[in-house]
C-alpha cells in the first residue's frame, strides 16, 4: 500500500517541479529549495517501501482487493463514496437538503436504525445547522443548483 | 501595552459578557469531545475553527482554546473510567487510572486527574506569564533570516521527535510546506500550482485542510472500525453519591501532593516548549518522575495514585510552554498550535514580536482562557461523570453521520464554496492514508502553517543579507543545532540497525 502511495506523491512532486522549472525564478526558488530533499526523501522511502514489500504477495492482495474480498478497503471505498454522494447532492439539492438526505440514507440504511429514529435525527441535527449558521452566524448555506437556476442565479 | 496593565485586561476580557459564554460552551465542547475516543484535541480545534469568521478575536480565542484546554480532562476521564483514553496524551494515565478503577476507587482516580489538570494547567500558564518579559527582549533579535531558519529547526523537530518514523515525517512536512506554496506568490504575482484552477489563487484555505486532516480523517477511521469505538459498552458505571464522594477525596488528594504536581508540571511545561514533542511523551516523562520520586514505587501500576497525578498535570501543563514559542514566533510546535495559530490568523490576531510587546492583553487574555476553561472542565467534570461517560456508547455508525455533515457545513462556511468541501476531501483520505501508513500528520500541518512564513521569510532574508544570510549569528546557531540534531537521529537509527542485525546474526 505504502509503495503505491509513496510512488503518487513521488509522480505529484516530480510534475510540481517540472511546472516550477517553468515559473520566474524568485517564485520557483522556495518550492524548488523545498522540492529538492522532499524527492531525495521520496526516493529513499520509495526504496524501503520497495524493500518491506518483498515479503509481500502482491499479487495476491490486489486480486483480494478486486475482487472485493477486502473488508476495510471496501468500506474506505465506500465512504469516499458516501462523502462525494453528499458533495453532489449539497451542488445540485441544496445544503441542507443535501444534509437531511445523506444523513437519513446512512442512518436507515447502512446503519440499520429505526425509520423514526432515523428521520428525527436527521431532521434534528439539519434544524440544528440550520439554526446555528443561519441565525447564529448568519451564513447562508449553499440553496442547490435547480433552486439558483430557478431564481435566475447560478454557480456553487 | 505593560505587563500589569495586560494582565489586568486580560482577566477582564476573559470574565467578560463578550467573552465567557463562548469560554463557557467551548470547554463543554472540549470535554465531550475528550471523552468521546479517537476524537483528539485536535478534532476538537478543528471543528471549532470554521464559527471564528465573524466573531470577535477575544471570543474567538476564548471558544477556541476553551475547547482545546478541556479535551486532555475529559481523555483522562475514559482512561480511568473505561481504559481507553479519549486522547493520546492521557495514555500515561492509563497505567494507574484503571488499576485504580478495578480497586473501587474510580471517583479517587478521576477527581484526582480533573484537579491535577487544572492545577498543571495553571502552572503552565503561570510559567508562561513569567517567560513575557523574556520572550520580549529574545523577539527583538529575529528578523526574517532567524524566523526562517527557526521555522525550519522546529520543523525538523516536529518530524524527528513525533511518534512517526523520521523519513515519513520529513516527507510530510516538506510536502506540508510545498501544500503552502500553491497560489499566487505575492512577489512577483506568478501562479503557482493552480492548474489552472481560479479557486487555488489564494492558496488551499486553511479551514478545510484542518477539517479534512484531523476531522474527516478521524471520521474515516471510525467509519472503517465501524461500531468499535472501545471502552463505552463494558464500563463499570459507578453509583452517584460514591462517585461523588470519591472525587472530592480525589480532588483534595492532588492538592495534599502539591509538590509532586508542581515538578510534573515544571516537567509538562518545558517540554511544551520544544516544538514537537508534545503532551504525551511528557505524561510519560512526567509518570516516570513521579514514580522515581515516590516511597511507593511497587505500587506504580498498580493503582498508584501519584501516578495519576503527575501525568495528568503534566498534560496540561505543557500548553503553556507550547504557546510560548507559538506566540512569541509564529512557530507552532505542535498540530494542536498549528490550528491554534490558523484559528489567530482567521481572527487577524498577528503573531510573533507585537504580541508579546504590543499586545500582551491577548496572551494575558489566552492565559486566563486556558485556567479558567480547565476550571470549568472540571467543575463540569465532578457532575457530570457518568453523564459524560455515557457519551462513550454512541455508536460509530450513529456519530459519523452527524460529525460528517457538521464538519462539511464548516468547510463550506468559510468560503460559501463547495470547492473547499472537495478539498476537505480530498484531504481527510489523505489524513486517513497518513494515519494508516504512518506518515506524520502533524507534521504535514505545521509544514502548510510554517509554509508562508519560509517562504515570506526567506525572500525577505535573502532581499537584506543575500545568500549569506545563513552566516549570521543566530541564524548560523540554529541551522547548526538542526544539522547536528538531524544528524545525531540519523546516526542513531543507523546504529540500532546495525545493533538489530548483529544481535540478529
Amino acid at each position: 500500500m505504502e509503495l503505491y502511495f509513496i510512488v503518487v506523491v513521488g509522480l505529484i512532486v516530480a510534475a510540481a517541479f517540472i511546472s516550477a522549472s517553468s515559473y520566474e525564478f524568485v517564485s520557483a526558488r522556495t518550492p524548488i529549495v523545498i522540492m529538492v530533499p522532499l524527492m531525495i526523501l521520496i526516493g529513499v522511502q520509495f526504496v524501503r517501501a520497495k524493500k518491506a514489500s518483498r515479503s509481500v504477495d502482491v499479487r495476491s492482495v490486489l486480486s483480494t482487493v478486486t475482487k472485493g474480498d477486502n473488508k476495510t478497503f471496501n468500506r474506505a471505498v465506500g465512504f469516499i463514496g458516501w462523502m462525494v454522494l453528499l458533495l453532489a447532492l449539497i451542488v445540485v439539492a441544496g445544503h441542507y437538503v443535501g444534509i437531511a438526505a445523506l444523513m437519513f440514507i446512512l442512518l436507515k440504511f447502512v446503519s440499520k436504525e429505526e425509520m423514526f429514529f432515523s428521520l428525527a435525527l436527521s431532521a434534528g441535527v439539519t434544524l440544528v445547522i440550520f439554526m446555528l449558521f443561519e441565525l447564529g452566524f448568519d451564513v447562508e448555506l449553499h440553496r442547490g443548483a435547480i433552486f439558483k437556476i430557478w431564481a435566475g442565479d447560478a454557480g456553487l | 501595552m505593560g505587563i500589569i496593565e495586560g494582565l489586568v485586561s486580560g482577566f477582564f476580557q476573559a470574565i467578560s459578557l463578550e467573552v465567557f459564554p463562548f469560554l463557557l460552551v467551548g470547554a463543554v465542547f472540549g470535554l465531550l469531545i475528550g471523552v468521546i475516543p479517537g476524537l483528539s484535541g485536535h478534532f476538537a480545534m478543528a471543528m471549532v475553527i470554521p464559527f471564528l469568521y465573524g466573531m470577535e478575536p477575544g471570543a474567538g480565542i476564548a471558544f477556541l482554546l476553551g475547547a482545546h484546554s478541556t479535551v486532555a480532562q475529559g481523555g483522562g476521564l475514559t482512561a480511568i473510567l473505561f481504559s481507553t483514553p479519549g486522547t493520546g496524551q492521557n495514555a500515561a494515565t492509563l497505567l494507574d487510572g484503571p488499576p485504580m478503577r478495578d480497586q473501587g476507587l474510580a471517583g479517587l482516580a478521576t477527581g484526582a486527574a480533573l484537579a491535577s489538570c487544572f492545577l498543571g494547567a495553571a502552572f503552565g500558564a503561570v510559567a508562561l506569564a513569567l517567560l513575557i518579559p523574556v520572550l520580549q527582549q529574545v523577539v527583538l533579535f529575529f528578523g526574517p533570516p532567524e524566523i526562517f531558519v527557526l521555522a525550519i529547526l522546529a520543523l525538523t523537530f516536529v518530524a524527528v521527535l513525533g511518534k512517526e518514523d523520521l523519513t515519513r515525517s520529513m516527507i510530510a512536512g516538506l510536502s506540508g510546506l510545498l501544500l503552502a506554496m500553491v497560489g499566487l506568490d505575492n512577489v512577483t504575482n506568478q501562479e503557482r500550482f493552480t492548474f489552472g484552477l481560479f479557486e487555488l489563487r489564494d492558496g488551499l484555505s486553511l479551514v478545510p485542510v484542518i477539517l479534512g486532516l484531523f476531522a474527516v480523517a478521524e471520521m474515516f477511521d471510525l467509519w472503517v472500525r465501524r461500531g468499535s469505538l472501545p471502552g463505552g459498552l463494558h464500563a463499570n458505571r459507578l453509583s452517584a453519591k460514591e462517585t461523588q464522594k470519591q472525587i472530592f477525596q480525589g480532588i483534595g488528594a492532588a492538592f495534599k501532593h502539591w509538590w509532586l504536581v508542581l515538578r510534573c508540571s515544571a516537567i509538562g511545561a518545558t517540554m511544551g516548549l520544544i516544538p514537537g514533542l508534545g503532551s504525551a511523551p511528557a505524561a510519560f516523562v512526567a509518570y516516570g518522575h513521579a514514580k522515581q520520586s515516590s516511597k511507593n514505587k511497587d505500587t506504580f501500576g498498580k493503582g498508584n495514585i501519584e501516578g495519576v497525578i503527575g501525568s495528568e498535570a503534566a498534560n496540561d501543563a505543557v500548553e503553556g510552554g507550547a504557546l510560548a514559542s507559538t506566540l512569541a514566533f509564529g512557530i507552532p510546535g505542535s498540530s494542536s498550535m498549528g490550528i491554534l495559530l490558523a484559528g489567530l490568523f482567521i481572527l487577524g490576531v498577528e503573531t510573533g514580536p507585537n504580541i508579546v510587546t504590543y499586545n500582551v492583553d491577548i496572551v494575558f487574555l489566552m492565559l486566563f482562557t486556558i485556567i479558567i476553561g480547565n476550571l470549568i472542565g472540571t467543575v463540569v467534570g465532578l457532575f457530570l461523570v457518568n453523564p459524560l461517560s455515557r457519551a462513550t456508547s454512541l455508536r460509530a455508525s450513529i456519530l459519523v453521520p452527524i460529525l460528517l455533515v457538521i464538519v462539511f457545513t464548516g468547510a463550506f462556511a468559510v468560503n460559501r464554496s463547495g470547492f473547499d468541501i472537495g478539498v476537505a476531501i480530498v484531504f481527510g483520505v489523505l489524513g486517513y492514508l497518513m494515519k494508516e501508513l504512518g506518515y506524520s500528520r502533524a507534521a504535514l500541518l505545521i509544514g502548510f502553517v510554517l509554509g508562508f512564513a519560509v517562504d515570506k521569510n526567506l525572500y525577505l532574508a535573502l532581499q537584506l543579507s543575500g545568500p549569506y544570510f545563513l552566516l549570521d549569528p543566530i541564524p548560523l546557531t540554529l541551522a547548526i543545532i538542526t544539522l547536528a540534531f538531524l544528524g545525531y537521529n540519523v546516526w542513531t537509527i543507523i546504529r540500532d540497525k546495525r545493533r538489530a542485525k548483529d544481535n540478529a546474526r
